[in-house]
């Protein structure tokens, strides 16, 4: 079960656990892109299915949760990927963008993990994954300030290593990544009409010491280390994916 | 993950999770250096591996001697023509209980720090020379969760182990232009021949079950960390350190 699934990283994750052979659900806002990877997918013979879900209603989150079992009996994997960026500082983030923002970020992940763990208890089996952010790290991601944006993401850090150990006597383990610049549309977009677009970009690239931003499937496969048996002694971590930037 | 075509150097291969790590990255297809002080266990490693149809090489090495450090370097290269991936593990722990650390022998303490982190230091930089060439590698630091959380009776253990951090930390940073990753891997307590020193079954078993996951980790956990560092599954990590320590000092 992925959060997120229809672009960037998650779209990323709902191709690649697909390849390694896992039944995916996902969820997403975006109903087109979702129809449109779920057939892309579907042409090539993998099982998948698309949920059109705002998951920062509990009724919704409650809902896809419900298809993924439908449609694979279990959850062994919950990718909690759906997420939102912001720019914006202390004084010029209004009341309801902080609302939004922690919708998004943090109480998407506590909805459906609610929901999934459930069926995880009853298993006494599974892993989830929540998508942190080196923002956890760092008091500024990009161009400007993103306050609601690092305030949500250490959230998420703090909800992952609670949910670790609540859930490590049913055999559940509960790790989060934290991504730097990752080349996705969604952090490209945050560029456009900006008049000095191209220097900012290659002085964001320049504070990377790998020397580039990371691609969307280089998150993905360390999510699918974390949902693998090979990290099955490894819960309540944080793993960075920054190309060296925070270290 | 497969790490068919690579070439690995893992020191402290003789036993415990450098013997794991060897045979797991040989079974996943990598040639393997086994190094160890212990000449002879180290060749068994290789052995071991041979006869499960892989490639290895067994060689002594005292890591903390740059000369021994060289040679291995040089038979690697000799032998596979290349050097992809270096697992520093070798390290020690001596330990006696009921002293006063106050009068822990100045020996000991710089025999610790030379193994455990000098170790690190001239390996990797040996290695370095070699990776330079192709501008791709990893190289992967045993540090320890001792590291973050001290050790009543191994504070020459614990630095070297912290010291491990900065080191990786520093060639992350170092030798990124050259597309070398560098990170660590903090166990928690294994179960290998090594706390078995001065920890009886009982007590083993009673440490895992202080543990969130319940139990202590077994090498293989560790050695599925380090293979995830190996590969180019973790082509976008550097400087980091992954904790394989069970849910451990979350609370």
């Amino acid at each position: 079960m992925i959060t997120g699934g229809a672009s960037g990283i998650g779209r990323a994750a709902v191709e690649l656990f697909s390849a390694e052979g896992a039944k995916v659900v996902f969820g997403d806002v975006d109903q087109d892109r979702g129809l449109e990877l779920q057939e892309a997918l579907t042409k090539k013979g993998v099982d998948v299915r698309f949920v059109l879900a705002d998951l920062s209603n509990d009724g919704e989150a409650a809902k896809l949760t419900a298809e993924a079992i439908t449609h694979g009996q279990r959850i062994d994997v919950l990718y909690n990927n759906a997420g939102q960026g912001f720019q914006g500082g202390l004084l010029d983030t209004t009341v309801e963008d902080w609302d939004r923002l922690i919708d998004i970020n943090v109480k998407t992940a506590f909805l459906c993990s609610r929901h999934a763990a459930k069926h995880m208890i009853a298993a006494k089996k599974g892993v989830i994954i929540n998508t942190s952010s080196i923002a956890a790290l760092t008091g500024k991601m990009g161009l400007k300030s993103t306050t609601v944006y690092n305030t949500a993401k250490a959230a998420v850090y703090g909800l992952t290593r609670a949910m670790a150990v609540e859930l490590a006597p049913y055999g559940i383990r509960v790790n989060c990544l934290q991504a730097g610049p990752i080349s996705t549309e969604a952090m490209l977009t945050g560029y456009t009409g900006v008049p000095n677009a191209e220097e900012l970009i290659a002085q964001r690239v320049a504070r990377v010491p790998l020397g580039r931003f990371g691609k969307p499937d280089e998150v993905a496969m360390a999510a699918l280390y974390l949902a693998s048996d090979e990290s099955r002694y490894v819960t309540g971590t944080a793993l960075v994916i920054d190309g060296g930037q925070v270290s | 993950m497969s790490l068919s075509g690579e070439v690995a150097i893992v020191t402290g291969a003789a036993q415990g999770l450098g013997k794991e790590i060897a045979l797991r990255f040989a079974q996943e297809g990598a040639s393997i250096i086994a190094a160890d002080i212990q000449g002879d266990a180290a060749k068994n490693t290789a052995k071991e591996i041979i006869v499960a149809g892989g490639m290895a090489v067994g060689t002594r090495t005292d890591v903390s001697v740059r000369a021994d450090v060289s040679s291995m370097v040089k038979q690697a290269v000799e032998t596979y023509s290349k050097i992809s991936i270096l697992v520093n593990d070798a390290g020690i722990f001596p330990r006696k209980h009921g002293r006063n650390l106050a009068d822990l022998p100045e020996e000991e303490w710089d025999r610790v720090l030379d193994v455990n982190l000098k170790g690190g230091f001239l390996c990797s930089s040996e290695v370095m020379r070699v990776m330079a060439k192709e501008e791709r590698g990893s190289i992967i630091n045993l540090s320890s969760g001792i590291a973050f959380t001290g050790h009543p009776d191994g504070p020459h253990y614990a630095a070297s182990k912290a010291g491990i951090l900065g080191l990786t930390k520093s060639l992350a940073l170092a030798w990124a232009p050259l597309k070398i990753r560098v990170n660590a891997i903090a166990p928690g307590l294994a179960d290998t021949a090594q706390p078995r020193v001065d920890l009886t079954e009982e007590q083993l078993v009673e440490r895992g079950r202080q543990t969130p996951l319940g139990r202590i980790a077994k090498p293989s956990d560790v050695a599925g960390a380090a293979l995830f560092l190996a590969g180019k599954e973790s082509s976008y990590i550097t400087g980091q350190t992954i904790h394989v320590n069970g849910g451990s000092y979350l609370w």
